[in-house]
């Protein structure tokens, strides 16, 4: 029974009268609202798109999103971004992975592709996305050894993000490299030591394209690249 | 100003607070209580709107139920429940399904024909459940019609339709019925999953905290996971690349199917953490054959004892014989004759057994790393048999 109806009916009966029954039911339908306002509020918490139809306040789901760490996608439809918050249990599961890394840094924006954005570990392993950052796999390649920093192979646990064409914008101290950093810190295994990006402006650098050899492609001494330091 | 805790905000006044509060509101000089006696037309107001306040934020009140259900822990129940459980769990309540059956109808002879249409018309059963006809067709005099009908409410059927209610034909009744599975749902219907069954489905969803850790590495659950060929994985570190791990896999019987290997190293490389490197690899084999042993066995118990020591793994009885003991030898680990010679001396029958050597070992075969044991030949061909 809603509060309109049951404040005056628990009114003594003089007060059920016209007057009386106008004025306890007023009252009650103020406590409807808040009972109403309660509702909503928990139901706001829910993130959920059923058939692709929004059931949750849309400015909920940012703060939804900062609470599971997912931000929107640039773009990104209410129901859709419902819908992965609500999966969003999924998505972790991937974290520290390469999926999980490379989906990340897509949603938020960088290159995928060969041209894109690759990881490369310190031992034997490469990779870049084919696909979005929603369902996009890894290709797995293999190199035959990277050297950041020249520690011995032995410290084996470091990778760094490379780009392999420019990316407007990303330059040392920008919102774009703090953003990098930032989604790197978040989806990195915890074990592993994030090294940096490296932005290939042109050209060919040394050890990028893996398996280029001497003379082969260009002068390794006229490529130009950036350096984004991790934070 | 402090943060309130979460008992300050979920805190449910009692009733004589609720009037101290509303009457400290009412109270000010532009409104001055002079009438608060019993019965007064003030008083009475404010005792109605505490007591309807109460049944809002007071113990049990709307309010509370309703902050409630933003958690499982707490009292919830029904939509509430399948909300939760769908948005926070990613899991969603199983529906019930429609109880489905075959209805043969009959026309007394000299009434009809009667047309009877699909989803058009209520049957019953004996427990007063509700069907629909999902099919028609035309029911002529002194014939039947054969239909197929639907529980109008999902939920688990508690008998065969028998009864026609509409449309009310004169001379037909419910022939027989059967229940009838269409092959896209269940043939009895069922009930959607209750609350306490999706409840033990969120509790269950992750592994209890305190539950110890799995002794299990990773890796080594990833292989099996990803195929039932792989009963047997073994770690060793990659020489080559560092930090690299060779993840060595074998079956029962021996290697698996390249398929597996590389399904093993694809479901691997989807869950391992970026700077891992792991290779996987199929295990080899080192034929395991009995070149010297006698055993010393009663004449009526021989082939009963041959068949025992011959047996395929886990063949029953289930006590551990040697096919077994062979099948789920660690890769690269040690095969121990002592092992042979406890199983032979266990078997009912056998009086002794000595001069036990596998492959011209007398105490035990080590493998190499990457090695499981495959047994060679028969230990009924093997062995010297020696009867009493």
């Amino acid at each position: 029974m809603k509060y309109a109806d049951y404040q005056p009916l628990s009114s003594p009966g003089w007060l059920q009268r016209k007057n009386g029954a106008a004025y306890q039911g007023a009252l009650g339908t103020e406590l409807d609202v808040a009972v109403d306002r309660i509702r909503q509020a928990v139901l706001a918490s829910f993130p959920d798109a059923p058939g692709g139809v929004l059931a949750t306040p849309a400015d909920a789901l940012d703060h939804i999103g900062a609470d599971r760490l997912l931000p929107r996608i640039a773009g990104e439809a209410h129901a859709a971004y419902a819908e992965r918050l609500r999966t969003a249990w999924d998505a972790w599961l991937l974290a520290g992975t390469y999926t999980g890394l490379l989906r990340a840094l897509a949603r938020a924006g960088f290159p995928t592709g060969a041209t894109g954005m690759n990881i490369i570990q310190r031992t034997k392993r490469y990779a870049y996305l084919s696909g979005d950052g929603l369902t996009g796999t890894p290709v797995l390649l293999t190199h035959n050894g990277f050297d950041f920093d020249g520690t011995p192979r032995t410290v084996w646990n470091q990778f760094v993000v490379l780009f392999a064409s420019d990316v407007s914008g990303l330059t040392v101290g920008s919102q774009l490299a703090l953003a990098l950093n930032n989604v790197v810190r978040l989806w990195k295994p915890a074990k592993a030591r994030y090294m940096g990006a490296v932005v290939i402006v042109s050209g060919v650098v040394w050890g990028w394209p893996i398996g280029t050899q001497w003379g082969a492609a260009g002068n390794w001494g006229d490529g130009v690249s950036r350096f984004i330091p991790p934070t | 100003m402090s943060v309130p805790n979460v008992a300050d905000i979920l805190g449910s006044p009692v009733l004589n607070e609720l009037r101290t509060d509303l009457i400290s509101r009412m109270n000010v000089p532009a409104y001055v209580l002079t009438d608060e006696f019993a019965g007064a037309v003030a008083r009475t107001i404010w005792e109605v709107e505490a007591f309807v306040l109460l049944d809002l934020v007071g113990g049990g009140g709307q309010a509370q139920k309703m902050l409630a259900n933003s958690t499982p822990a707490l009292d919830t129940d029904g939509a509430w429940l399948t909300k939760i459980a769908h948005c926070l769990f990613e899991l969603d309540r199983i529906a019930g399904a429609f109880a489905q059956q075959t209805v043969t109808l009959a026309c007394a002879a000299g009434l009809g024909p009667y047309v009877i249409t699909a989803e058009r018309g209520q049957l019953l059963n004996a427990a007063g459940q509700s069907f629909t006809p999902a099919t028609g067709g035309t029911l002529s005099g002194g014939g039947t019609l054969t239909i197929q009908v639907r529980a109008e409410a999902a939920g688990s059927a508690r008998g065969l339709v028998n009864k026609l209610v509409t449309p009310n034909l004169a001379g037909v009744t419910v022939a027989s019925a059967a229940t009838y599975d269409p092959g896209t749902g269940p043939l009895y219907g069922a009930d959607a999953e209750s609350d306490v069954a999706i409840l033990a489905r969120i509790i269950t969803r992750w592994p209890d905290l305190s539950a110890p850790p799995p002794s299990e590495d990773r890796i080594v659950t990833w292989a099996k996971a990803s195929s039932t060929e792989i009963t047997r994985v073994k770690l060793d570190i990659d020489t080559v690349n560092p930090g690299g791990v060779i993840v060595t896999v074998a079956g029962p019987s021996g290697p698996v199917s390249g398929g597996a290997v590389a399904g093993a190293q694809a479901y691997i490389d989807t869950r391992i953490p970026i700077t891992d490197y792991p290779t996987v690899q199929n295990a080899t084999t080192l034929n395991v054959g009995v070149t010297a042993g006698v055993v010393t066995v009663r004449a009526s118990k021989l082939v009963e004892v041959q068949a025992a020591v011959d047996a395929p793994a886990n063949a029953p009885p289930d006590d551990p014989n040697w096919s077994a003991v062979l099948a789920t030898s660690q890769i690269g680990g040690t095969v121990y004759v002592s092992k042979l010679e406890q199983i032979l001396k266990d078997l009912d029958g056998v009086i002794d057994v000595v001069g036990l050597a596998l492959n011209g070992f007398s105490d035990e075969v080590a493998l190499l790393s990457t090695q499981v044991p495959v047994k060679s030949g028969t230990l009924t061909a093997q062995l010297t048999w020696v009867t009493v």
